[in-house]
């Protein structure tokens, strides 16, 4: 049976495509334990880049298809089974129930999509009932997870000591607790504390099968993760069921109908600084104080923490405690807070697509699909009153409940004329698409409803505005938005013989998201394809040279225009005029009605249009020793002009709101995808191995035409920004001082000198600056230090990432190994502003001690323990940059499938236990908590390590069963 | 083949429509393609949109941040130094082109501008024929113009003051607003931006209403007018005209005058009472949200954060408290000092100032705009009712004494500062009594008696009211009196006053970039 892949709008033999479309197959996306789909793409296809490096469960995943598009990053357009929908709804979907996803990655493939397709296109299919007897499938697994890498970091008696070395340098009274370090021991293990550990475990039934005229496949799927972080959790129960009739010979139908309810709770505490990030926290708490210190003044507190919850303890007071020094709150009492029932967020979805074909004859085809996304999402917090001390309190309580509901829908009427004349075979796909959304939200929220440290407001007070709720303390909001796209769009697939193949599309797309001036967009793609295997002349060629081994070989090459509508925002080409949005009351004090007030506050840009994607795709598919060994290798340009972006340009002098939208950039993304696969499938002994390379490079060729004009990014707390983004350069490299050693006496320092515009000799460092501190490189030696000097320290993209699946089965055994490699990338660690320095938190690594700079290790390379913390830890320079580069085992697993025959006794058709560890090994040089790192800050900060909630190792036990 | 025309038939009549323009012309919320200001009623929502931003809490902020934390009279007070870090750095003369406070009045104001010259624009467009495009009575329009003028006059006199001579922009079309293009992003001079105040003001005196009726209190007035534009003269000793136009507001038929008892003033009951001249109006807004709206939120900037409804700011220092001469009734109305009760105030609870889990860095805490519990918003701290006074009767008798002393008629100047001094329960001027020798304007600055008394009494008369630091430049004394501050050895990095540099505040650094430096920098910026 030929190989078939999932094209736009209908499907191909894989051998005969001319654009760039890859497989992944139900295995590949079943061999890992994860939540959705867009997790399982990761190191499965080459030029397919997807980074998850949030571990709060039930997160998005960042899927990014050959390279960034865009400024804006350029958001992949998902079709389920026909139906475009968002990646929140992509993310439902159990991968048990898809049968394959295929990817467009180049234009020509992609063209078809149009105005929505600038981020490549990602089809996904569903599994359907087969005839035959009913089939029953049950898929379950467990998983223990953990935090992926504990840091090293002071116990008690070292954080004095080095507490009392940085007092010293800073001329500061030691703290009095201090005296005898010794006596302090280990102290507390925060890291041990807090992350006790988590879960996921998922289970899978799924019943199929059908009759000559109607097929079926149902199934149910319940998946809870909870999190490394405690009180984090992700949880989705789904039923799907997929049926298709035959009503006649000339009449298909057929519906799939999902029905998901998804939710859970991430944690607010995953900032960027320990006062706000509960990882941080973990690390800087002071380990000389210990949890169970009773807060004596307010006891009662512990009302609010659940008695379920696994820090409770009825005698003991024992998490609230105020923290000595530092501004760290107390991240046991924020895990309390955010782990009682109060705050989360469900979402309740119905997918459903439907569709009509009618084939009057062999050669012509009409389909109509209509599907809609409906969901309702429901979130509601609660923050209760809290008193842990002065600055950790909160002393007004607060009740919030959103609303949000979505409904699109989508219509996609197709004709298709398939004829075969002779050699020649044409295919035609003409049709019409209409693609409607619109989302209403509204909420309200309360404060002072009478909650207190003593006095804890309960669920149904809150619910049934009851109790001493004042509902003078109402507020409300409600708003919503929509979008329409229309589109024609035509198909012509030309093939000759099994040796040349044409591909051309075309599509026209109107969209509300632009004004009348630019309204519409044409898209088109063209690929061609030449199977040389299969001519005469090379036939005869590999008889005479002994190139029999040759089984395939295939050159194919295109180009097509995509668009990226999402950047321009709804109604961004209007210049906006804000009714009723600036009222005034005149008047005695709450006798009078507001009157409203109107103005113009946006700048208008009716010329807005779309961002658009030029790719240019060229490639050579070839197999060997009859296709076992197969490899495909691809190079692309991509050029995007029209880049969107708010005009900078505007003054805050001229009052307006905002700053329109305007096409003012361009970029060009170019890479190799590279692909290999060796499969040996005979006797007892099976194996196979894949691997998949990819490497791409941005470039931003222009930015509102002035070269000069820089994007900067990544400045927080006291670190100034350490991107930029310039012409001629990738998009967000690193940029900051180049070090040059560490200041050995004050002499060194004072020597340094700058004569400024009052003719006055100034010190370049300054007066704070002594032994022990950075020192830079002076770029441009005018004595100075200053944004002049910095300089490219590092980039966030790899070389290149690779990713290795090696399989093997003897008998009853199977073993997969999936490994993800990243090669070549800088990362910028900001941890170290926190873990290196003893200003605004307790704790530092274990290494401040051995390794930092002191009179009598002046070979250090890091900075005295107590040094100038602005010139040592707010200066962006290459002391944060590290080698990004890692290889990671994202899968090992073992399994054993009990034999047929003993299995059948117990009426098993199939049964197989397995084991399986994931992201559990890590080669890397990186000395934080994890490389595997994605964007921060939109496109402009990437690969920064902000010691954010990270992903956990997994170790997994699992069935399948068939009955 | 029934089916198959059937399905034919749906999808070509689908097809068509899909490419139909008009099915993706949505109309945005909020938003209306046809043109909205066609009439008098949504002319006056464009007038509205201008006031709109009198009272947004930033721009409210600004007034004391600068006029009184800037000076000797105030420090910032607050949790600690780094709450509110852009205030500290103005305090200590630390602020750079990124300082929030600075953008605060520079974003603000200019909304304020933009707003008032669009609606202006929009009343004052003809057509080819001569015809307004907006058709409406003609006082209405002139009343509504000049109440635009007004605000627009008050944002370029308080520009001027902070920032010396802004790029002066008088109509939408000036600024890009509409047309994106040929603007003229360069500073104008000091004098062409009050020549600009000026003529707004006049022409708002023409035009604007004596009086407004209850229902509208918080309109702009005649009286407002002519009051601001007697300062806007006194800042540019232009002496003759400000003693003429203090004197057509005391002459006014609007009786306006002094309250008898000074504390009054500050009271929910006199905020419309006969000594206010301008304020800008604060009302509790029923959506109560925190954005940009229509609530006072001083009284929990100013109140102690023991008392569990107050953020601790802007406390007077010694100095100050020291200031006022012994029977000086305003004192108690201006000062809470340790132990102090204040009635109906945080349940009249003793304040604590040496023992309390914070205490005000100077030990002295502001009592004007802290309001009674009673009076408390209900929806959100910052929603206050209470109306801030930018300008009130006592001012345009201490302008009028200033101006007249200039212009040598001391007799006029003595009488209209006795008339503040006698409210406040203090004897009439006499340039031998022995007070006046104790007086900072004597010992430090060396002013004449006179001189000095009148200075003097603008001090203690609106204190912690954001006039001083504006006074101390204006004068010339800021650096005499800032560098030697000395409040019992804390200096608060008021000394670090440069002269030349620090009498304005930075151009906020967003617009210079944005204008790729055609606006120039504040000196020493």
């Amino acid at each position: 049976m030929k190989e078939m892949v999932v094209v736009g709008y209908g499907s191909q033999e894989s051998e005969d495509v001319t654009g760039s479309i890859v497989q992944v197959d139900s295995k590949q996306i079943m061999q890992t334990a994860v939540a959705g789909a867009a997790d399982a793409l990761q190191g499965r296809a080459a030029g397919v880049e997807v980074v998850n490096s949030n571990g709060s469960p039930g997160s998005n995943t960042e899927v990014r298809i050959r390279g960034l598009g865009s400024i804006n990053g350029s958001p992949v357009l998902y079709v389920v089974d026909g139906m475009p929908l968002d990646g929140a709804a992509v993310n439902a979907i159990a991968p048990q129930d898809i049968a394959s996803i295929d990817i467009l990655k180049d234009a020509s493939a992609a063209a078809i999509y149009g105005a929505r397709a600038a981020g490549g296109v990602i089809l996904i299919t569903t599994k359907r009932g087969q005839k035959g007897k009913p089939k029953v499938t049950f898929d379950t697994y467990y998983g223990v997870q953990s935090l992926i890498q504990k840091m090293d970091m002071m116990n008690a008696g070292d954080n004095a000591t080095a507490f009392n070395y940085a007092d010293a340098v800073r001329g500061e009274t030691p703290d009095a607790d201090f005296a005898d370090p010794d006596a302090l021991g280990n102290g507390t293990d925060w890291q041990d504390l807090l992350f006790p550990g988590g879960s996921i475990y998922n289970a899978h039934v799924n019943i199929s099968g059908g009759s000559e005229k109607a097929t079926y496949s149902v199934s149910l799927d319940y998946f809870d993760e909870k999190g490394v972080v405690p009180s984090t959790f992700y949880k989705r129960y789904s039923f799907r069921n997929n049926l298709d009739f035959e009503l006649s010979k000339k009449i298909k139908v057929g519906t799939s109908m999902s029905l998901v309810r998804d939710g859970g709770k991430g944690t607010s505490f995953n900032g960027d600084r320990p006062e706000n990030s509960i990882l941080l926290a973990a690390m800087s708490m002071d380990p000389t104080i210990t949890p169970t210190t009773p807060y004596t003044d307010f006891p009662d507190t512990l009302s609010l923490v659940p008695t379920d919850h696994e820090f409770y303890s009825a005698t003991d007071s024992l998490a609230w405690m105020n923290t000595p020094r530092g501004n760290t709150g107390n991240p046991i009492a924020s895990l309390y807070r955010n782990g009682t029932q109060y705050g989360m967020t469900w979402t309740d979805k119905l997918l459903t697509n439907n569709y009509i074909e009618f084939k009057p004859f062999e050669w012509l085809k009409f389909k109509s699909i209509i599907g809609c996304d409906y969901s309702v999402q429901n979130g509601w917090y609660y923050n209760p009153v809290f008193y842990i001390d002065a600055t950790d309190k909160n002393d007004i309580d607060g009740l919030g409940n959103n609303y949000n509901k979505w409904f699109s829908w989508n219509w996609e009427n197709t004709v298709q004329i398939d004829k075969s004349f002779g050699k020649h075979t044409i295919s035609l796909l003409g049709g019409t698409s209409a693609y409607d959304w619109d989302n209403r939200n509204y909420g309200f929220s309360k404060s002072y409803l009478g909650g207190s440290v003593n006095n804890e407001v309960t669920p149904n007070m809150l619910l049934s505005n009851t109790g001493t709720i004042n509902t003078a303390y109402n507020e409300g909001y409600s708003g919503f938005s929509y979008r329409r796209y229309a589109s024609v769009f035509g198909r012509l697939n030309y093939e000759y013989n099994d040796l040349y193949f044409f591909t051309g599309t075309l599509r026209r797309d109107g969209s509300s998201r632009f004004g009348s001036a630019e309204k519409f967009g044409v898209f088109p793609g063209f690929s061609a394809g030449w199977k040389i295997h299969n001519e005469k002349f090379f036939k005869s060629l590999q008889e005479n040279s002994g190139l029999d081994f040759i089984s395939f070989l295939k050159f194919r090459g295109g180009y097509g225009q995509i668009g990226n509508s999402e950047p321009a925002g709804d109604f961004a080409f209007n210049g906006t005029t804000s009714i009723n949005n600036s009222a005034v009351i005149f008047g005695p004090d709450g006798t009078q009605t507001q009157i409203s007030g109107s103005t113009v506050d946006y700048v208008p840009n009716p010329y807005l249009r779309w961002e658009t994607i030029g790719m240019t795709n060229l490639a050579v598919d070839a197999g060997f020793f009859n296709n076992k060994l197969w490899v495909t290798a691809e190079y692309y340009v991509k050029t995007t002009s029209d880049m969107i972006m708010g005009n900078p340009n505007i003054l805050s002098a001229w009052g307006v709101g905002g700053a329109a939208n305007t096409n003012i950039g361009s970029m060009e993304n170019k890479g190799f995808d590279f692909s290999l696969s060796y499969q040996k499938m005979e006797g007892e002994l099976n194996y196979s191995i894949s691997t998949n390379i990819s490497r791409v490079s941005n470039k931003i060729t222009k930015l509102l035409g002035d070269d000069s004009f820089v994007i900067q990014g990544g400045s927080f707390h006291a670190m100034e920004y350490y991107t930029r983004t310039i012409v001629g350069s990738q998009v967000g490299e690193f940029w900051g001082y180049e070090s040059d050693g560490i200041f050995q006496s004050q002499d060194e320092v004072d020597a340094l000198t700058y004569v400024d515009d009052n003719g006055i000799r100034q010190l370049t460092y300054g007066s704070t600056v002594g032994p022990g501190d950075y020192r830079y490189v002076d770029q441009n030696n005018d004595g100075q230090l200053n944004e002049e000097d910095k300089i490219k320290i590092g980039s966030p993209y790899p070389d290149f990432t690779m990713g290795i699946t090696g399989d093997i089965s003897y008998k009853g055994f199977d073993f997969n190994v999936f490994m993800y490699w990243s090669y070549g990338n800088e990362l910028f660690n900001t941890v170290k502003v926190f873990t290196e320095t003893p200003y605004e938190q307790t704790n530092m690594s274990s290494y401040m001690l051995t390794d930092a700079w002191r009179p009598d290790n002046t070979t250090a390379t890091i900075a005295q323990l107590g040094g100038d913390r602005q010139n040592n830890y707010s200066r962006s320079s290459d002391r944060f940059i590290e080698d990004g580069s890692f290889l990671r085992f994202k899968n090992i697993s073992l399994g054993y499938t009990i034999p047929e025959n003993v299995s059948r006794k117990v009426n098993i058709e199939k049964l197989r236990f397995y084991v399986a560890l994931q992201n559990y090994f890590t080669i890397t040089k990186y000395s934080g908590r994890d490389p595997e790192l994605g964007s921060t800050w939109g496109v402009f900060v990437q690969k920064a390590d902000l010691g954010n909630y990270t992903i956990p190792k997994t170790l997994n036990f699992g069935i399948n069963a068939s009955f | 083949m029934k089916h198959f025309k059937k399905i034919l038939c749906f999808i070509i009549v689908f097809a068509s429509a899909s490419c139909n323009k008009e099915w993706l012309e949505l109309e945005q919320p909020g938003n209306n393609d046809k043109p909205y200001f066609v009439d008098a009623g949504s002319a006056y929502e464009a007038v509205i949109a201008a006031y709109d931003v009198q009272a947004w809490r930033m721009n409210v902020v600004t007034l004391w941040a600068v006029g009184s934390v800037m000076s000797d009279d105030a420090v910032k007070g607050g949790e600690s130094p780094g709450d509110q870090q852009g205030m500290y750095d103005c305090m200590n003369f630390n602020a750079t082109p990124n300082t929030d406070v600075p953008s605060w009045i520079w974003g603000d104001l200019y909304r304020m501008i933009a707003r008032a010259s669009f609606a202006i624009d929009i009343m004052i467009e003809q057509d080819a024929s001569g015809e307004y495009n907006i058709p409406m009575d003609l006082d209405l329009r002139n009343r509504f113009i000049a109440e635009c003028r007004f605000l627009r006059g008050y944002s370029y006199f308080r520009l001027v003051r902070n920032f010396g001579g802004v790029m002066l922009y008088t109509s939408a079309e000036d600024d890009g607003t509409t047309h994106g293009s040929d603007l003229s992003n360069v500073r104008a001079t000091p004098d062409e931006v009050y020549a600009q105040v000026e003529a707004d003001l006049l022409f708002a005196s023409q035009y604007l209403p004596a009086t407004v009726p209850l229902a509208e209190q918080g309109r702009a007035t005649k009286g407002a007018a002519d009051g601001l534009l007697a300062k806007a003269y006194l800042y540019q000793e232009k002496w003759g005209q400000a003693k003429a136009q203090c004197e057509a507001v005391m002459n006014s038929d609007e009786n306006y005058g002094l309250e008898p008892n000074y504390g009054d003033v500050f009271s929910s009951s006199k905020q419309w009472g006969q000594e206010v001249v301008y304020s800008l109006h604060m009302v509790e807004d029923p959506d109560g949200n925190w954005g940009e709206h229509e609530g006072s939120w001083l009284s929990i900037w100013f109140g102690d954060r023991d008392m569990g409804w107050g953020y601790g700011f802007r406390c007077p220092t010694i100095d100050f408290v020291n200031a006022f001469e012994p029977g000086d009734s305003r004192y108690d109305a201006t000062i809470v000092e340790d132990g102090e009760s204040i009635p109906g105030i945080f349940g009249g609870a003793p304040h604590d100032f040496t023992g309390g889990s914070w205490n005000p860095p100077t030990g002295f805490m502001g009592q004007k705009y802290l309001i009674p519990d009673s009076e408390r918003p209900v929806t959100a701290d910052c929603n206050g009712n209470l109306d801030y006074i930018f300008l009130r009767y006592a001012d345009i008798l201490l302008m009028h004494a200033e101006a007249s002393m200039e212009l040598g008629d001391n007799g006029v100047a003595e009488s209209s500062l006795n008339l503040v001094r006698n409210r406040a329960g203090l004897a009439n001027y006499d340039a031998n009594s022995a007070v006046i020798s104790t007086y900072k304007e004597t010992t430090l600055l060396g002013h004449n008696p006179l001189k000095a008394s009148i200075y003097h009494e603008r001090r203690v008369e609106f204190g912690l009211e954001s006039e001083r630091f504006y006074d101390l430049v204006r004068w010339g004394d800021a650096a005499t009196v800032l560098q030697n501050f000395n409040d019992n050895g804390q200096t608060y990095g008021k000394n670090n006053f440069v002269t030349g540099c620090s009498e304005l505040l930075p151009i906020p650094a967003g617009d210079i970039s944005a204008s790729n430096g055609a606006i120039e920098q504040n000196p020493c910026y």
